[in-house]
């Protein structure tokens, strides 16, 4: 009895042992950087701009901790921030060559929306690393249900136990709910910052964070899709609404919406349901209220899966969409390349793009500025946010499949 | 003897429960049918009805596969995410140009092997189904996104494709003639095959059913097979219908394709299962979701009411029970 | 009586086997040394004040959980209750200003909704799968009626939130609630003759009730034990956010059941271990907590937490062979 239990608790320990390491070996986010993301990098620096001249600066300096030899990435050459000087290149190297920076990122859930927010900030701590020698530590860490915000709670912990210097936090639970567990965090000497929250709701002062980088839900995604609406319907016209969750930001996005088509008489939500954020809810809460309001003209998914679901229904059930004079207008909000691709083809007339890859961008901009340099930062630092249509597809599409070509070298 | 005996009585007055059960749910559907056609003009047509049976279908397919899971006693809630690896293996492959027929074998075939899987776990392994297919869950989904990277699958309707989630014959959608045909082949494998006979013996009593020479480990890994089979089914036609595998493609959807079997008059415990009832299940989860859409209900109350009429729907049967009862 | 007693002791009897949940128990402390080697953090004092605090919540529910598997039941509204009870819990405090009104009017709620899933269940004689599966859509919705742009909040007073984020010897007051409420489940479960009913029932309903047993009424106080087992829950993460959006609890019906059967809890009923949910739910603590520590790449994340449960739902199935066979 005896020798059977002991035999089976090394049988345990070793089945644990090989699962667990098997598979934390293929994913170690601590050390991303491998030969094949090596190889990865020099192809997507290859294909979107030759910058030899971004290296000359910093090569030597940088051959120590890069020992791959390639070229630097393909934003460097692109001159987006004040990037060339090298006397203000020396200076800030100075401070900060070989220091490190551990961030664990958090969103509310793994998805197309948000890897492109994560590759907009691997974009830019690239750049740190190659201009000031910078190396950063970046974790990932999504819960398996976009509401879980205990989940995320547990994870701040742990971050904070691993004495993170920077956690991001983007999640579905509201402020308050977070406030406790980001004073915790501070106490352990763990700074918050949020991305992509709808800042406006809240009053920024009492949240136990430094900065905010974020865009206006209301103003820069519902009253964009809004004032379309009045723009291209000429004030007069049938809407209907597809929801998301019930959350701060399905909250602001149809406020921000709401309060716009008031200020046009002529124009009316019709209905209103829930589309839960994904496109099959979507599809068949747009296929529900088009039986009852065949007559629309105007559907705002409040993003762009469900929107598109709203395109898919329009087209089963035979219904015109939008071709620039007359049809179903359909809007979202986002800013995924698969939106963009649907936008081009002529499906979904529009959707909002919120400044996903410069909310990633500006984070880590303001996260080095702020614990490496001391530079102080507004509360909350909101980025550009654009209306897409087919006039103008083409500048956001190929600024979101850039940062999606941007591969992590930044330790 | 004696035993096939009483199974044989058992399943006899568990029929009869189960077709009271039914009259219940026809009761139901005709009233919503009445009540909604007098307070929403466009209820009652044929474009509405046909559009709430194709939404239907998905679960309905899926509940298909679960009646014969929750027949034998066990569950599987795994069905959703087979419906994400299937769709997702059938839109990647063809998104690399492969024909569409080898696109479509091997989708049926990985829902196939991880229903089966699932079957291994819970006859070798002993693991309760519910635990076995949790854990199939929270792996399938895991892989979904290693494998989609979180970017949904697109760029993968071929002409052909197209047509299974989207065509139309005799002027039905594709998927609600796969939901027929697939209705009336499972309904006779169901009634009138030695399988479907075993599947319910063996839920109203694994013992004897074993004692009487059924090999119950292989037709358990069958019935979840089955399952997964069905999930597939539903899943590609998902993914053609969609154009798009969203990782988290069928989140939820096992819930809905349990309730709808067990709206239906198939028991938790085992030994009783009806496919017309899990057909009327699903017909009428999304007729509950389509009259409030219609009537325009602030979708907060949606939730409310759907969860209401499911026990109305069920309590129905239980009324007719009791006046049966005093009859007697 | 007698009749009773015999019927009870006509079946093998759980409670009498020496120790039930050593397999899992193994596979716990397995888990354990392996994360104390595998990260330098996992020790730590604080790391293990976390571990405990995140384990508590989804425990709670667990206990309650398994009261109700073991009767043979199941509880799909768990999380919908957990996540009204703390909205009522806040709603309270916000009218009333006092702690103690908010928690009672809490826990009451999660008891209310209970009675009535019991009620359904035993009365209307409705599969609890069902009761319980729209019972979580109609408390779900409710709540979203409540709760005004996602979440009630605004009820932060230092009295309540203490409950959650203070700490008391050294330990979370969570950790403590839970261990009390452990002490006097675990009493009620093996030497009451309640807890002994509950098996019963579960081992055959059809016999217990002929030997006397009050089965609907048990039934009924066993769903009234697990909504307040989910409210509890509910009222300490509504004192750990300070908030209460719309969605907490959503998908804690799921972990309880996996921290019970884990715990060698039988879904078919009349075998159940509140020891084991407690390893259970410290189980799927641990592996969450280790991710963490570990830097495990998101997208493994959930193919390892399945794999886990696995392998040791297997083991303890082998090792409860074992014993039987002895």
């Amino acid at each position: 009895m005896k020798k059977t239990q002991l035999k089976l608790a090394v049988l345990v320990v070793v089945v644990l042992m090989v699962a667990v390491m098997a598979l934390t070996g293929c994913g170690n986010a601590d050390n991303p950087v491998d030969s094949t993301d090596n190889a990865a990098t020099t192809d997507a620096g290859g294909d979107a701009a030759a910058d030899t001249n971004a290296d000359s600066g910093d090569s030597a300096a940088n051959a120590g901790a890069d020992n791959s030899g390639s070229s630097t990435t393909a934003s460097a050459g692109s001159g987006s921030w004040m990037w060339g000087d090298a006397a203000w290149e020396a200076a800030v190297r100075s401070k900060v060559e070989g220091q490190t920076l551990k961030i664990g990122f958090t969103p509310p859930a793994a998805s197309e929306f948000y890897d492109i927010i994560m590759h907009g900030a691997y974009s830019m701590m690239n750049e740190l690393h190659d201009h000031f020698g910078v190396n950063f530590e970046f974790e990932f860490v999504a819960p398996s249900e976009h509401d879980a915000v205990e989940s995320q709670i547990a994870t701040i912990e742990n971050w904070a136990t691993k004495e993170f210097d920077v956690v991001l936090v983007c999640t579905a639970g509201d402020f308050d709910s977070m406030n406790s567990v980001y004073q915790k965090a501070n106490d352990a000497g763990t700074a918050i910052y949020l991305f992509n929250m709808p800042a406006e709701l809240w009053d920024e002062n009492s949240i136990n964070m430094v900065s905010c980088i974020s865009y206006n839900n209301g103003l820069q995604a519902g009253a964009l899709a809004g004032e379309y609406a009045a723009e291209k319907l000429n004030g007069e016209g049938k809407i209907l609404f597809i929801s998301g969750n019930d959350g701060h930001w399905t909250a602001a996005r149809k406020q921000g919406f709401e309060d716009t088509i008031a200020k046009y008489p002529g124009l009316s939500i019709v209905a209103e349901q829930r589309g839960e954020y994904v496109r099959d809810k979507g599809m068949a809460a747009a296929e529900n209220m088009l039986q009852a309001n065949p007559d629309v003209n105007f559907i705002y998914g409040e993003n762009e899966e469900m929107a598109q679901g709203a395109v898919q229904a329009i087209e089963a059930m035979g219904l015109k969409l939008w071709d620039g004079t007359e049809g179903i207008i359909v809007v979202g909000a986002d800013g995924l390349v698969s939106g963009y691709e649907q936008i081009s083809n002529g499906m979904l007339t529009a959707t909002v793009d919120v400044g996903h890859v410069d909310m990633g961008r500006e984070a880590i901009r303001s996260i080095f500025m702020h614990e490496m340099l001391g530079y102080t930062l507004d509360k909350v630092t909101n980025v550009p946010a654009i209306l897409v249509d087919a006039d103008n597809v083409a500048i956001p599409d190929a600024y979101a499949k850039w940062a999606l070509s941007i591969e992590p070298a930044f330790n | 003897m004696n035993n096939s005996n009483t199974t044989a009585l058992e399943a006899t007055i568990k029929k009869n429960k189960i077709d009271r059960q039914l009259i219940g749910l026809v009761i139901f559907v005709a009233a919503i049918m009445v009540i909604m056609s007098i307070l929403s003009p466009s209820f009652l047509t044929a474009s509405n009805l046909t559009n709430v049976l194709r939404q239907s279908v998905f679960i309905m397919l899926l509940g298909f596969g679960m009646t014969f899971v929750l027949t034998t006693g066990g569950i599987d809630l795994s069905v959703g995410v087979v419906m994400a690896l299937s769709g997702g293996m059938t839109g990647w492959l063809l998104s690399f140009n492969v024909n569409i027929v080898p696109a479509l074998i091997a989708g049926f075939a990985m829902g196939t092997l991880v229903g089966a899987g699932n079957g291994l776990m819970v006859t070798k392994l002993r693991i309760t189904p519910f635990i076995a297919t949790l854990a199939t869950m929270s792996i399938g989904r895991g892989v979904m996104y290693v494998w989609t990277n979180s970017i949904p699958f697109r760029n993968y309707m071929v002409g052909g494709f197209r047509f299974l989630g989207q065509g139309n014959v005799l002027g039905l959608q594709f998927p609600i003639i796969v939901a027929i045909i697939a209705f009336i082949v499972l309904q006779f494998v169901f009634r009138k095959t030695r399988f479907g006979r075993h599947v319910t013996a063996f839920g109203s009593n694994n013992e004897s059913a074993k004692i009487s020479g059924i090999n119950t480990d292989r037709l358990q890994i069958k019935v979840y097979a089955l399952s997964g089979f069905m999930a597939a089914l539903s899943g590609i036609i998902l993914a053609s219908r969609l154009e798009t595998v969203h990782p988290e493609m069928g989140k939820g959807y096992e819930l809905d394709a349990i309730a709808a079997a067990i709206i239906g008059g198939t028991s938790l415990t085992g030994g009783k299962g009806s496919l017309i009832g899990t057909a009327l299940g699903a017909f009428i989860i999304y007729l509950i979701s389509n009259a409030i859409n219609l009537l325009n209900v602030d979708p907060d109350w949606e939730t409310i009411v759907k969860g209401i009429l499911i026990l109305v729907v069920v309590g129905v049967e239980f009324l007719s029970h009791s006046a049966n009862k005093r009859k007697l | 009586m007698m009749a009773t007693e015999k019927a009870l002791k006509g079946r093998p009897s759980v409670h009498k086997k020496k120790f039930d949940e050593l397999g899992i128990l193994i596979v716990a402390i397995a888990l354990f040394i392996f994360l104390s080697i595998a990260s330098p953090h996992f020790l730590k004092f604080t790391n293990i004040q976390n571990l405990l605090l995140q384990s508590v919540f989804v425990m709670l529910v667990g206990f309650g959980m398994t009261f109700v598997l073991t009767i043979g039941g199941i509880d799909l509204s768990v999380g919908s209750i957990l996540g009204f009870s703390g909205a009522t819990c806040g709603l309270m405090i916000i009218a009333t200003g006092s702690a103690a009104a908010g928690v009672l009017t809490g826990l009451v709620t999660g008891v209310g909704f209970g009675f009535l899933n019991g009620i359904l269940i035993t009365k209307l004689k409705i599969a609890p799968f069902l009761v319980t599966f729209a019972m979580n859509s109609v408390i779900r919705g409710i709540l979203l009626l409540t709760s005004s742009n996602g979440s009630v909040s605004g009820f932060g007073i230092d009295d309540f939130t203490w409950l959650s984020q203070g700490y008391a010897i050294g330990l979370p007051v969570p950790v403590i609630i839970t261990i009390i409420v452990f002490v006097i489940l675990l009493f009620l479960f093996k030497f009451t003759s309640f807890g002994r009913y509950i098996t019963a029932i579960g081992s055959n309903k059809q016999a217990a009730f002929l030997s006397g047993v009050s089965t609907n009424r048990i039934t009924v106080i066993v769903y009234m034990l697990s909504g307040l087992m989910a409210a509890l829950s509910g009222v300490l993460l509504a004192a750990r956010m300070s908030s209460v959006p719309s969605e907490l609890g959503a998908g804690y019906e799921m972990d309880a059941i996996a921290a019970a059967v884990i715990g060698g809890t039988s879904m078919a009923g009349g075998k159940g271990s509140i020891i084991g949910a407690i390893i259970g739910a410290m189980i799927l603590g641990m592996i969450s907590n280790g991710l963490d520590l570990l830097s495990v790449n998101q997208f493994y994340r959930q193919i390892i937490v399945g794999i886990i449960i696995v392998v040791a739902v297997a083991l303890e199935r082998l090792t409860s062979l074992k014993s039987e066979k002895v």
